[in-house]
């Protein structure tokens, strides 16, 4: 991180922030998709009712990411152009495919969301679930090529030509792993402050809270932990620098937060969060360190486009927008929270205020 | 100018503008359905606590739902989808709107979170509260997702008509361009009108609703198609500030452009017909088969409209700086002094498909500038356009070649570049015969 502060300007720095807002929200639905197939297979009041919470915000959760999705995109194009777009030209039509396994990602979403699809028997739903799964990995696939693609510079010319394809995929796999891995423990703290309101709003019982918690919670720290060992795996033969501790520690403080939340002696679920959300930002860094001194070494580093872009005007309008959004975001969240809502609605609600006209 | 160099994606197949073409067109209709699906909704909210009318209330909840099923799923992936596309097909123009105008891009981006957290806490918590919250929320998205569509606006108005900013650079002259206002007006009317007609189709989709229930939704509804009447004014506005030659194109000199543009016209005045019957008789003009028709006819007037708003802008993607080819204007004389070489490091990526250096030099002068809007062979063949010219047609007729068709841009080679993509050419043509 030390290394990335002196190049540290504003686009990178809203490229960092909006790409680990946009990953946060999406850890929901990938590790949700995770979690929902694994309910599928396992038994319980509290996974019922974990496998309706999760399906409920299934949908919403994918169109939050989407949403959050749009302005790393931007920020890349002006603080990576060149390493972005040769990648988009090496992959060809691959990066454009990933559309349609994200359109049937969010309509299964909202399929698994309504109360008929809830009454299906359990073999019909799994694979459903899976292929819900499968499309939302299969997007992030190839987000994790494109970035490798890019970031080699030195490459570019030799996969220009011979683009090997299923090697990517391959090399791809291993990350997918750790990305749903921690998808997951995402997805967990996001259950976490979910299942709170749940029970403020009368449809848990506090009993039925404590077990769907602690499902989690063991679940979580599971996961927690093995990614926590194959980190220090992968890093074994490199000098441990600050950000790695940095790392570590946040990883240390989140695991140490669900354990808290597990005996409830104490404000777990804040320090599970913090750390979760300082891990992530750490991640992102030393990516971004990582990307700079691969491009660098390739000659492909572009700092005219981000040189042209600083003088430029319109910032104003930006910040003006963002106050005035973020705001209104506020208030609708305030208003929501007020609301003593019944369930979210269900697409089929109207057959079903159909049927029973 | 500035800007890096990216290899070409090229299809011997078909054409990758028409992926750009498919999912905009798309994109654009759905959003702008998602613009009017605000206004249609909040108009509705309080028309219905006016009148104290349950059924429109009733209504809207519906209606919501489809507009979340069809505009936030499928507009939120075709908005990410036009962005990946157009790196792919168009770096270099998206780079230059990129770099011009990434604070409103990120304006649009936060305008965008608000539509969407309002229109969700409509969808969600819609039913559950009073009036006057479920009003502000119907507001809230309404106005959100309106300015999404007056940031985007300026950006897109900017390619055909750059105004001030040819001449200062300033993003705000580019923003507030000669034709800012005339698209913002015409995309809000075609908005509204998407939505009435939208609106239509889900009403008659209702079962439970009987004949006067659709009737008085429908009736309700069209008001919103009226703004569609100051539709030629906002065609003629526009034709009046976009540049010479893209007025001729519409008006006769080019003959696709004037079709295009006229069948938009033409769409657009039936739909209002269908409004003003409606409003007149107090009843739908057509049953669910002729509302989906209207509807298929409501898409094809966006996709001619965007068709028209990129083909007048030939031979340029950004007029008078970036050509459709993505070589700038400015860099036309280094290019044909130094050649594409200068320009492109990139191999090909089947050199052993072509049989001399002169061929595969050929086919590289192609994919940096013709594959934007040619293939060799297939759709917009150049073997079949260029079938009845010589060897020495072939040579003075692409050198000149922005005076032959206006729409084209100029060749931007050294000699060397010119003879070899000829015999590329040649080469293809023995191959097809």
């Amino acid at each position: 991180m030390i290394s990335l502060l002196p190049e540290l300007d504003l686009y990178l720095a809203l490229y960092l922030i909006t790409l680990m807002a946009h990953l946060a929200l999406m850890s929901f639905p990938l590790g949700g998709s995770v979690l929902l197939c694994l309910f599928e297979i396992f038994r319980g009041e509290e996974i019922t009712n974990l496998r309706n919470l999760i399906s409920r915000h299934l949908a919403l959760s994918v169109g939050l990411a989407i949403t959050a999705g749009v302005a790393p995109l931007l920020f890349l194009e002006v603080v990576h152009p060149k390493a972005f777009s040769n990648a988009g030209a090496i992959l060809g039509g691959w990066r454009p495919a990933l559309l349609i396994p994200l359109t049937i990602a969010f309509y299964l979403a909202y399929l698994q969301k309504t109360e008929s699809f809830r009454r299906w028997p359990g073999i019909l739903r799994l694979p459903i679930r899976l292929i819900g799964l499968a499309a939302l990995a299969a997007v992030g696939t190839v987000w994790i090529i494109s970035r490798r693609v890019g970031e080699h510079a030195e490459l570019w010319h030799d996969r220009y030509v011979n683009l090997q394809m299923e090697q990517l995929i391959w090399e791809a796999f291993p990350l997918m792993g750790l990305v749903l891995a921690a998808a997951t423990i995402g997805c967990t703290i996001g259950c976490l402050w979910l299942i709170g309101g749940e029970q403020r709003r009368g449809r848990l019982s506090p009993g039925e809270r404590f077990l769907a918690e602690e499902t989690l919670l063991r679940l979580a720290i599971f996961v927690a932990v093995g990614l926590a060992v194959v980190c220090e795996i992968l890093r074994k033969d490199r000098p441990v620098d600050i950000d790695w501790w940095i790392l570590r520690s946040a990883l240390f403080v989140m695991i140490a937060g669900f354990g808290v939340r597990l005996h409830r002696i104490g404000p777990g679920r804040a320090f599970a969060t913090l750390g979760a959300g300082v891990a992530l930002f750490i991640v992102l860094v030393m990516r971004e360190i990582a990307r700079r001194e691969f491009l660098v070494e390739g000659g492909g580093l572009d700092m005219q486009t981000l040189e042209v872009a600083k003088t430029r005007e319109g910032f104003s309008a930006f910040v003006g927008s963002f106050i005035f959004c973020a705001t209104g975001i506020v208030l609708v969240l305030k208003l929501v929270r007020r609301t003593q809502s019944p369930l979210p609605p269900d697409d089929d609600d109207v057959v079903v205020e159909e049927k029973r006209a | 100018m500035d800007l890096p160099h990216f290899p070409v994606f090229a299809s011997d197949a078909f054409l990758p503008g028409l992926l750009i073409a498919a999912v905009a067109i798309t994109h654009v209709f759905l959003a702008q359905f998602a613009v009017g699906g605000g206004i249609l909704v909040t108009f509705f909210e309080w028309r219905a606590e006016k009148k104290g009318h349950t059924l429109l209330r009733d209504f809207l909840h519906r209606f919501f739902t489809t507009l979340v099923l069809v505009s936030f799923v499928l507009g939120a992936v075709t908005g990410v989808g036009i962005w990946l596309v157009t790196a792919l097909v168009s770096p270099r123009p998206l780079l230059l709107l990129v770099r011009e105008f990434h604070w409103i891009w990120g304006a649009e981006w936060c305008f965008f979170c608000l539509e969407v957290a309002c229109g969700y806490a409509y969808y969600v918590h819609g039913r559950t509260l009073g009036f006057q919250k479920r009003f502000w929320l119907a507001a809230g998205y309404s106005f959100s997702a309106w300015m999404s569509l007056f940031w985007v606006n300026g950006i897109l108005s900017f390619q055909l008509t750059p105004g001030g900013w040819l001449e200062t650079g300033s993003v705000w002259a580019g923003f507030f361009n000669p034709s800012f206002w005339p698209t913002l007006f015409g995309r809000t009317f075609a908005s509204m009108a998407l939505a009435a007609i939208g609106a239509t189709m889900v009403a008659q989709l209702i079962r439970s609703y009987d004949e006067s229930d659709t009737r008085e939704i429908v009736r309700n509804a069209a008001t919103l198609l009226l703004p569609l009447a100051l539709m030629p004014v906002a065609a003629v506005w526009f034709l009046a500030v976009v540049p010479e030659e893209s007025r001729r194109y519409v008006t006769g000199a080019n003959v696709p452009m004037t079709m295009f543009f006229a069948l938009a016209a033409l769409f657009s005045v039936l739909i209002a017909g269908t409004a003003i019957f409606t409003l007149l008789k107090r009843r739908p003009l057509f049953h669910l088969p002729g509302t989906v028709l209207l509807a298929a006819l409501a898409f094809c007037a966006t996709g001619a409209t965007e068709f028209v708003r990129e083909g007048i802008r030939k031979p340029y993607v950004v007029h008078g700086v970036l050509y459709s080819n993505g070589i700038a204007v400015e860099e036309v004389r280094r290019l044909r002094r130094r050649g594409i070489d200068s320009l492109d490091p990139w191999p090909l990526r089947d050199p052993e498909k072509y049989p001399t250096r002169t061929v595969r030099n050929g086919r590289r002068v192609y994919r940096e500038l013709c594959s934007s809007c040619h293939t060799p062979a297939k759709m917009n063949g150049l073997v079949h356009l260029t079938a009845a010219w010589d060897r020495q047609m072939l040579e003075s007729n692409i050198k000149k070649l922005h005076l032959l068709k206006t729409f084209m841009p100029p060749f931007a080679g050294d000699d060397e570049d010119l003879e070899d993509i000829v015999a590329y050419l040649i080469w293809l043509r023995k191959g097809t015969e």
